[in-house]
């Protein structure tokens, strides 16, 4: 039996882009995409674009789609040392930004290869730029031949306030709420953990099947006490996270005083417990 | 004999005018990372000084007998844009005060952190940031690119001092997955330990070298170690074969002495 016109089906319309140089016209489409991807205040977009004085206009590339600014990618050029002698004519790579209703399209990709074509004639024999090692692994690296540098930078970070932690144990309710994974795994545990950990204020954490509590100025009561001398990204974002835990656990640079069981239901619920800190 | 590094300082806040001395001991102090943005004063002046985040009581200096000793610059936000030490002073109370100094404006304005950059190797900012309290982070993965490796060699070759008179070699190196708007080959030619480079391909080389973008770069910014590495696992491809030693050697002259990486907070925004 055949289909009759308005049954057929009809595949939707690859969009059509347009990838080119910025032009003074695309001024305020720009501001508004690299403003609402990266939540840039105007002050902080006139400071990196119009008062840079590195800034070149003709680095800056785009991709329209039916007129509308959906893309964009800037470099910023630079004098830059690779070695104790060596300076370079060099250009940071910045500010990748895809309309949130255009992504999943490949659009990054003719973005990111433009690089060949744009910084030619401009003097600059190096590109460089701060990247997601698993977006490289997929997009820059196969495009581009990008190597990863070692760098000796360490960031030294110490905690003031506890906002971040409040926010996420709030973010962790409600995931406690609507996730029945997650209710599962805190259905019974009823238990009040006690962190002090370095480059954070001290403070306690009340877990139970109905919520998580933050505590910061009555620490006393604690079933468990943590303490941790180890950077916190080394404990929690590591790949083989029991190994790392283990090896902190048996090297005393993470040290759990209380009983037993309640440390077991606290590694139980590790998986929930990082996320406060990541 | 050990000589007593001065310790007397006292701290304030910036003063139109100081600027130029800044820049002078950031350069001074920094200028043999690599990574390394000369500052001058236009450019200090934004990455800085304009920068939204911060105001100008943001910016701290310690002077001892009217010279700028040490100074950190730091966003409302809590990010130490810039942080910089005398190497010839005593650095641990002048880090430490200048450290304490910026805890204390973060808290005044109400900063959730306080985050600053360092490089790994500043020993003094490594034990007062541990005994501060201070947890470590890591730094972003940083990737770079060659754009023109012709240009890269000679630079590297300007600054050579291991000169092999003995060798006397036309290389010709075959650039894979290199874009199309760069050259697809590199001539080295090397005589009496005079070297020679063009982008003509070389009709009859006595070395020929297969390398791709990502090979050559990991080979300039890596080590002998990289260079023996991408042979065996045929990234880096050389003929004759008797000829690999010497096309090694050549390749290892323009290898980078690979000093520490280290950016500052105001060099990425």
């Amino acid at each position: 039996m055949g289909r009759n016109e308005g049954e057929k089906r009809v595949m939707p319309e690859k969009p059509q882009y347009q990838i080119r140089v910025f032009a003074e016209k695309d001024r305020v489409d720009l501001m508004k995409l690299l403003s609402d991807t990266f939540k840039m205040s105007s002050d902080f977009l006139v400071w990196k674009y119009d008062l840079n004085p590195d800034f070149d206009e003709s680095l800056i590339i785009i991709a329209v789609n039916q007129g509308q600014v959906v893309g964009c990618m800037n470099w910023l050029p630079r004098s830059l040392k690779i070695s104790k002698s060596s300076t370079v004519r060099a250009a940071l790579g910045a500010d990748l930004a895809v309309h949130r209703n255009h992504r999943g399209r490949g659009l990054a990709k003719p973005l990111i290869a433009s690089e060949n074509t744009i910084l030619k004639g401009k003097n600059i024999i190096m590109s460089y730029g701060y990247i997601d090692p698993q977006l490289v692994k997929r997009v820059h690296g196969p495009l581009l031949g990008l190597v990863e540098v070692p760098t000796s930078t360490i960031v030294y970070k110490k905690y003031l306030t506890l906002a971040n932690i409040r926010r996420k144990i709030l973010e962790m309710n409600e995931a406690a709420k609507s996730g029945e994974e997650t209710e599962r795994k805190l259905a019974r545990v009823r238990m009040s953990v006690l962190f002090r950990l370095r480059g954070f204020p001290q403070f306690k954490i009340r877990i139970s099947p109905d919520a998580t509590q933050l505590e910061e100025n009555d620490l006393t009561d604690a079933d468990l006490r943590v303490e941790c001398d180890l950077t916190l990204l080394e404990l929690f974002k590591s790949k083989r996270k029991t190994l790392t835990v283990i090896k902190a656990l048996l090297t005393r640079r993470v040290r759990i005083k209380g009983s037993l069981r309640k440390t077991l239901k606290l590694y139980r619920i590790f998986n929930l417990v990082r996320v406060l800190f990541e | 004999m050990n000589r007593q590094k001065p310790t007397e300082h006292r701290l304030r806040t910036y003063r139109r005018g100081d600027g130029e001395a800044l820049i002078s001991l950031f350069n001074r102090v920094y200028e043999n990372f690599a990574g390394f943005v000369p500052r001058t004063l236009e450019y200090w002046s934004w990455c800085v000084l304009s920068h939204p985040d911060l105001s100008e009581e943001g910016i701290v200096v310690a002077i001892n007998a009217g010279r700028v000793v040490g100074y950190a610059a730091i966003e409302r936000s809590g990010n130490i844009l810039e942080f910089c030490h005398d190497p010839d002073y005593d650095g641990k109370t002048l880090v430490l005060n200048l450290l304490n100094w910026c805890v204390n404006y973060a808290e005044y304005q109400g900063a959730n952190s306080v985050g600053l950059n360092a490089p790994v190797q500043d020993n003094i900012i490594h034990q007062v940031c541990r005994e501060s309290g201070f947890t470590e982070e890591s730094f972003p993965s940083l990737f770079l690119r060659v754009l023109d490796l012709e240009v890269i060699f000679r630079k590297i070759e300007d600054q050579r001092t291991n000169v092999d008179k003995s060798l006397n070699e036309a290389i010709l190196m075959n650039l894979k997955n290199f874009p199309s708007s760069c050259p697809q080959h590199l001539a080295i030619l090397i005589r009496g330990g005079e070297i020679t480079f063009s982008t003509e391909k070389l009709k009859q080389p006595t070395i020929k070298i297969d390398v791709d973008i990502s090979t050559i770069s990991s080979c300039i910014f890596g080590s002998k170690k990289t260079l023996y590495g991408a042979l065996l696992k045929r990234r880096l491809k050389i003929r004759p074969l008797r000829k690999v030693l010497k096309a090694v050697k050549v390749l290892s002259w323009f290898q980078l002495e690979n000093p520490p990486w280290y950016v500052p907070k105001a060099d990425y925004g």
